[in-house]
């Protein structure tokens, strides 16, 4: 990988359209590579933060940004309308130019793990989480919870088990250390299950599993490319930055944080190589603002979703899956990538399990 | 001719030869999995599923194991006959009371555990405690998320025929473990099956942020005595699991009130007393007391890939005074004996015959997990167990199909 910096967004959600017939981003992580510098940064969003959503003139939470452009019917593939504003609404608020997006189904990661029967599993402790999200197993609510009790020792899990075990971040006094340990653990499983069971063999069904689960405009050239420098990474010198508290406050009376753009400024312009005018800074709320380029929010009704009109054109959008569908039937045995990436397949495994883990670390185990 | 004689018999047991070693590589009449299928009794679990039960000699016991398979309670006799007790419901745990009339056990939903019972035969269920509870605001969470009311229940075990202990998160709504949450964590509680839904008795508490305690059981001949495995971080990085054994005076935390607190590493003042050592990123678990009370079997994990199943004697007088220093030493003493008896990839689960000869555990192997039974000898002059032969597969069942995290009980 050589050039300029790429900066490329990562969502992830449940995607069954249960939500009113939309689906939200759950996860939105930037991650910006400068090969350069050697520079390899993951800023992660919260779902919560309240952002000005272009085009529709609205205030919203990040994740509505997504279900606004699925909505929209501007083009026929409602995903890229929806990454096509994700990513409008993240220029517009916070001036970060994003060249690629990748999509990814949490679903997919589970019926992953579930072709190839399962994971066994010593789980490293008890977990308990009261505030686990209820977004991939058949909740109604897109907001909602649900509580887990995952006992300590061997054991076998299945995917939504799995996923479990990965994602819960509560009531672990290390937080995101102790989850990190366990996606590795889970992953260094899988990879050794998916090698050990053939996984050319079993390469019909895993696409299957996901297909319609990996959404991206970057061709898989490109991906295998990001993910092979990604793999070269000194993981302990990715900059990890989460724009929870301090660089964001709860609104009073709502559910919505809003930037404390006198923070986020400088940490945009750190991480992403911005000039104080490049990085944005749009306050959604009093005495959050006052630095950088910012502008005073407006607030009112939404724009009729079919008016929406993004400056930005969405960007083209393909699934994934399809492609690489199409290059292993016709038989092009020189997508092999010299590394034992047969097709590519395990390079956008490895973008699904970054998604689902919401971590860079994946890519190293 | 003679000679020529002789060299088709050498070419007919050569054949003979080959065609068992074939049989053994290519493993035609193991089922492919290394098992000879015709060990086997196969019993059907539901339509289209079944499990196999080893009817060999080898295989013998006695009593009853109960487990669970599916999330369904099956108990499984002497004469090898798997029969089961529930249908419908997720259930773990079972623990037979002393007088071998009633099984415990834990139903699980998604967002809470049941603790019931019902006759070791089957029959009607009764709920002694509901963890059914709902969401509601919690105007305090930084980041909007609600406070649960419902509860975890877990791995119940019986001091004695009137009085039932178990693990539980019911103390998150009052205990401050002195960080900014609530503590989660499963500890030990008790009650009385005359009052089950009274407020429980607190028994052994949990360190915040590593997932409480698991694996509670009282000591025979000692019922005051309860064991446990409790999982904490280090008190120096806190990014290390330290997973101990503890044994306890049951009644130590009620008989002083005020003395013994939960909350974080290094600042709580605990009733119990280590067994194992505090070595950070060592992990003993899962203790499983002899029948007499004097020994123990649990499982140490040796690296990422190996688990081991070992058995050490228990310590006498060690928890009247358990924040004594002397105590704490002559505590961790009989560790120094422990014997590991089998090594694999992932074991777990330990449980003894009613006559100490026994020990049937989770083990894995094919990649599935399956009982297995080894019989042991106690050396009468040292006191010391050893494996007598090979353990045995009791049960073969296909991946994913017992319940390796749900913990089963030998009865008489």
């Amino acid at each position: 990988m050589s050039g300029k910096r790429v900066n490329i967004l990562l969502l992830g959600s449940d995607n069954d359209a249960k939500f009113q017939g939309t689906v939200l981003a759950q996860t939105d992580i930037i991650l910006t590579i400068d090969p350069q510098t050697n520079y390899v940064g993951m800023l992660s969003i919260p779902r919560d933060l309240q952002v000005t959503i272009p085009g529709l003139n609205v205030r919203d939470k990040l994740d509505t940004a997504f279900s606004y452009g699925f909505q929209s019917k501007r083009t026929k593939n409602p995903y890229a309308d929806a990454a096509g504003l994700s990513i409008a609404t993240i220029e517009e608020n916070f001036g970060i130019p994003i060249d690629h997006y990748a999509w990814v189904g949490l679903t997919g990661f589970i019926k992953v793990i579930d072709t190839i029967g399962g994971v066994d599993m010593n789980a490293l402790h008890p977990m308990v989480d009261d505030d686990y999200p209820d977004d991939a197993t058949g909740s109604k609510n897109d907001y909602g919870y649900r509580r887990l009790y995952i006992a300590a020792g061997p054991q076998h899990m299945d995917g939504p088990q799995a996923l479990m075990y990965v994602r819960t971040r509560h009531s672990d006094l290390v937080g995101d250390f102790g989850r990190s340990t366990r996606q590795q653990q889970i992953l260094s499983v899988l990879k050794t299950k998916l090698q050990g069971s053939n996984t050319i063999g079993r390469l019909p069904q895993l696409l299957n599993d996901l297909d319609g689960y990996v959404k991206t405009d970057m061709q898989l050239p490109e991906l295998v490319k990001m993910v092979n420098y990604a793999h070269n990474v000194d993981l302990n010198k990715v900059d990890r930055k989460v724009m929870n508290q301090p660089y964001s406050v709860p609104i009073p009376h709502s559910s919505n944080f809003a930037p404390v753009c006198s923070l986020v400024v400088p940490l945009l312009t750190q991480m992403f190589g911005l000039t104080a005018n490049q990085a944005r800074c749009v306050p959604q709320m009093a005495n959050t603002g006052n630095a950088g380029n910012t502008a005073l929010a407006s607030s009112s009704a939404p724009t009729s979703l079919q008016t929406v009109n993004v400056s930005l054109p969405p960007p083209p959008a393909s699934n994934a899956l399809q492609s690489l569908e199409q290059m292993t039937q016709v038989g092009t045995m020189n997508l092999s990538q010299g590394n034992g990436d047969v097709f590519g397949f395990n390079s956008i495994f490895t973008v699904v399990f970054m998604v689902a883990c919401e971590s860079f670390d994946v890519v190293k185990v | 001719m003679p000679i020529k004689k002789y060299q088709q018999w050498h070419m007919l047991c050569l054949l003979i030869l080959l065609a068992f070693s074939l049989q053994g590589c290519l493993g035609i009449g193991d089922g492919g999995n290394g098992v000879n299928n015709n060990d086997f009794q196969t019993h059907q679990t539901k339509p289209g599923e079944s499990i196999g039960i080893n009817k060999t000699d080898q295989a013998v016991f006695k009593g009853k194991i109960y487990f669970t398979l599916g999330r369904k309670l099956y108990v499984l006799d002497g004469a090898r006959n798997l029969t089961p007790l529930t249908d419908g419901f997720d259930v773990r745990d079972p623990a037979i009371s002393p007088d071998g009339k009633t099984v415990a056990f834990i139903i699980r939903y998604k967002n809470y555990a049941d603790l019931a019972m019902m006759p070791a035969t089957g029959g009607k269920m009764t709920v002694l405690r509901s963890g059914n509870g709902q969401f509601i605001h919690n105007p305090n969470s930084p980041m909007g998320a609600p406070i649960s009311t419902a509860y975890w229940y877990a791995q119940p075990t019986w001091q004695d025929n009137k009085h039932l202990a178990f693990l539980s998160d019911w103390g998150k709504t009052y205990i401050n473990p002195g960080v900014d949450n609530f503590m989660l964590d499963p500890q030990i509680f008790l009650v009385s099956l005359e009052n089950p839904r009274a407020q429980p008795k607190e028994v052994a508490y949990a360190t915040y942020g590593d997932g409480g305690n698991r694996d509670p059981s009282f000591r025979p001949n000692h019922p005051n005595q309860i064991i446990y495995t409790n999982f904490q971080y280090d008190t120096t990085s806190f990014t290390k699991q330290v997973v101990q054994i503890y044994l306890e005076d049951a009644n130590a935390i009620a008989n002083h009130p005020g003395v013994y607190r939960p909350g974080t590493a290094g600042r709580e003042f605990d009733p119990a007393v280590a067994l194992t050592p505090s070595t950070p990123d060592l992990v003993n678990m899962q203790p499983a007391f002899s029948p007499d009370g004097n020994s123990l079997a649990y499982v140490r994990n040796l690296d990422a890939t190996h688990m081991g199943l070992f058995i050490m004697p228990v310590p006498d007088n060690v928890v009247q005074n358990p924040n004594d220093p002397q105590v704490k030493r002559k505590a961790l003493l009989p560790y120094n004996q422990s014997a590991r008896l089998v090594t694999a990839q992932f074991l777990g689960q330990p449980v003894w015959s009613a006559d100490g000869t026994q020990i049937v555990y989770m083990g894995f192997s094919n990649n599935v997990f399956n009982l297995w039974l080894a019989n042991v000898t106690k050396d009468a002059q040292t006191g010391a167990y050893k494996l007598k032969g090979d353990p045995v597969q009791l049960t073969n069942a296909s991946a994913g199909q017992l319940d390796a995290d749900s913990r089963p009980f030998w009865a008489v």
